[in-house]
């Protein structure tokens, strides 16, 4: 099955550089340029996105609200997030790890192989080479 | 802030010194004088006791010397005079032949005491006169009279006269120490406020100035550290001052590494990620999409360049470090080469000039003043919507040029009229800005018009709209 990745980002050059990225590793990209979009879209898909790829500095409802509203609702709690952000400070990954439970916090400037390696790993595309039963690394 | 404490104050110790002194003085001055008194009082009488026993002798004949009638008349004239303790009479072999008042000798004829021990030896309250009666022809002894003279009466003069320095002596001392303690404070007063002030100037108030009240050294010392004071003052600012802009340039530092390193990161993060995709050979990019890609790297690059030199040039001005080059400027030649830079027809936006023929001329920084022009002209079009216009007006003030910038867009909110000039401030959830700026263009202008001297501000243009207003005040 194909992923559903949502793109999150009020840079349009930025969504673009994603969307031509994830669609040519497979994926079905979706976008929302501010805050309100991003929820009104969750909220209104029949098929919830494998991941969100999110900004914190949005148009009317920031990266961080988004996260912890998408974290709160029963529906969407079990989508990882994916935080992209110019912030870089302690404090900012601490507002996102751990205040609004992102899964992962990407500062830019990324490597965008880098970059699709994570998202290809938190949205399930690849499971890792993991023994599903003992959840360790098999023996050589 | 430890503070020295005054133990032994200075007033303390010049007051001890002046006490000691006086002590000294005092006490030697008012022996010698008592024992001039005491030398006087012993001498006088001495001389009375003398003065008495000789004025008989000298009257006493031979013959009446012989007639017992006539020494008990001497003998009761003597005794009548006052303090005379006995009198008596001898011949001239030494024997006694009369004596009257309290003569206790057993007959012996007593001897002349010595007049020096009259006043040391205080015991002795009786001092006796002997003296030899001569013949008319004063040839021969025929006799001797002795008197006995108490010398309480003395004894009492003396003490009294030593009870007399006593009470001068302590008034005197009471009087130096009482008056060296008033005329030593108001002589060292002035140390006191140099005290307080060199206390205050250690909690770092340099405001306390000391006043000069004499010209005495005490005046100059007072007199010369106000003026090391104002000195140090001065200093003290000069440093802070300098202190302070460290501290600014230390804060604008760290300000570039965060507000501007953020800045930086969408457009490398643009740059890098479009040059990895089209290297990217698995996407199968169509040309038009490698067009557009590549155009996106040359326009981020752009971008950043143009961000990294704004922000220096504003850097520049803020420090001092690029002064204006002032000199005559048409205000024509300026707005033609402001409306040279924009592309107003394709904005669909009309650009109107409109110069007061009184302000044909100012003398600024021609390329500054564009620069200031430019950066106001094109946010007012970066906002301007479609079919509205923009109008220039430059007039003369009393003593300086009036550039306004006027625009009909949407406006800006009183709570962003002071933010707006601030570095990297944006228009938040602004929606019409199709490429966002440095954040940078206002404060440039902003800067080059402090630097001319003049002032900038915003006000609403009504109906619709604001207006930029700036000054450039004339060369004094």
């Amino acid at each position: 099955m194909q992923g559903r990745v949502l793109i999150v980002d009020d840079e349009p050059n930025i969504v673009e550089l994603l969307s031509v990225n994830l669609r040519g590793s497979g994926y079905e990209v979706d976008t929302a340029s501010d805050g309100e979009e991003a929820l009104k879209k969750l909220a209104a898909s029949e098929r919830k996105p494998d991941i969100v790829i999110l900004d914190v500095m949005l148009p009317k409802i920031n990266g961080y609200e988004v996260a912890r509203r998408i974290k709160a609702d029963v529906e969407t709690s079990n989508i990882p997030i994916i935080m992209l952000t110019a912030k870089d400070q302690p404090l900012d990954k601490v507002m996102g790890l751990i205040d609004c439970a992102v899964d992962y916090y990407f500062t830019k400037p990324i490597n965008i192989s880098d970059f699709l390696i994570y998202v290809m790993k938190v949205s399930g595309k690849i499971a890792g080479n993991r023994d599903e039963k003992t959840s360790k690394c098999p023996a050589k | 802030m430890n503070k020295p404490k005054v133990v032994f104050s200075i007033r303390l110790k010049l007051v001890s010194a002046t006490f000691l002194i006086g002590l000294f003085v005092l006490t030697a001055g008012l022996s010698v004088r008592a024992r001039q008194a005491e030398k006087r009082f012993g001498k006088n009488f001495i001389e009375r006791a003398h003065l008495i026993t000789w004025a008989f002798t000298n009257n006493l004949t031979s013959r009446g010397f012989q007639s017992t009638q006539e020494i008990q008349n001497l003998t009761k004239i003597i005794m009548a005079e006052p303090e005379v303790e006995y009198v008596a009479f001898f011949d001239a072999k030494k024997k006694i032949m009369a004596a009257a008042g309290n003569f206790k000798t057993d007959g012996k004829m007593p001897v002349s005491d010595n007049s020096r021990r009259i006043l040391s030896d205080p015991s002795n309250n009786l001092y006796n006169v002997c003296r030899p009666i001569h013949d008319e022809y004063n040839e021969k002894i025929i006799g001797y009279i002795a008197a006995g003279f108490p010398t309480e009466s003395l004894h009492n003069d003396v003490a009294e006269n030593r009870r007399d320095i006593a009470f001068t002596w302590s008034l005197a001392l009471i009087i130096v120490i009482a008056s060296s303690y008033l005329i030593l404070g108001r002589i060292i007063s002035p140390l006191e406020h140099i005290k307080n002030a060199m206390m205050s100037v250690g909690t770092g108030d340099f405001g306390k100035i000391v006043p000069v009240r004499s010209s005495d050294e005490i005046g100059i010392i007072a007199g010369e550290y106000n003026s090391m004071v104002l000195k140090l003052g001065e200093t003290y600012h000069n440093l802070s001052e300098v202190n302070k802009k460290l501290a600014e340039i230390s804060e604008r530092k760290s300000e570039f590494l965060s507000t501007v390193a953020h800045d930086l990161r969408t457009p490398l993060t643009l740059i890098g990620g479009f040059a990895e995709t089209l290297s990217n050979k698995n996407l199968s990019l169509n040309d038009a999409q490698k067009e557009k890609y590549l155009g996106l790297i040359t326009g981020e690059t752009q971008k950043m360049s143009k961000f990294i030199s704004d922000y220096l040039d504003v850097t520049k001005i803020e420090e001092g470090m690029s002064l204006p080059v002032t000199g005559p400027v048409k205000t024509e030649d300026i707005a033609r080469a402001v409306s040279g830079t924009f592309d107003f027809e394709s904005a669909k936006v009309i650009f109107a000039v409109n110069i007061d023929p009184k302000a044909k001329e100012i003398t600024a920084d021609p390329e500054m003043l564009g620069r200031a022009l430019q950066n106001i002209v094109g946010n007012a079009l970066k906002y301007a919507p479609a079919n509205s216009g923009i109008t220039l007006e430059i007039s003369r003030g009393s003593k300086e040029t009036i550039f306004a910038v006027s625009d009909t867009g949407s406006g800006i909110p009183d709570e962003m009229k002071e933010k707006i000039f601030k570095k990297f401030f944006r228009a938040p959830n602004d929606k019409s800005q199709k490429q966002k700026g440095s954040g940078l263009g206002l404060a440039i202008a902003r800067s080059i018009v402090k630097l001319h001297g003049g002032d900038i501000r915003v006000e609403d243009n009504l109906p619709h709209g604001c207006r930029f207003i700036f000054t450039i005040p004339d060369v004094a």
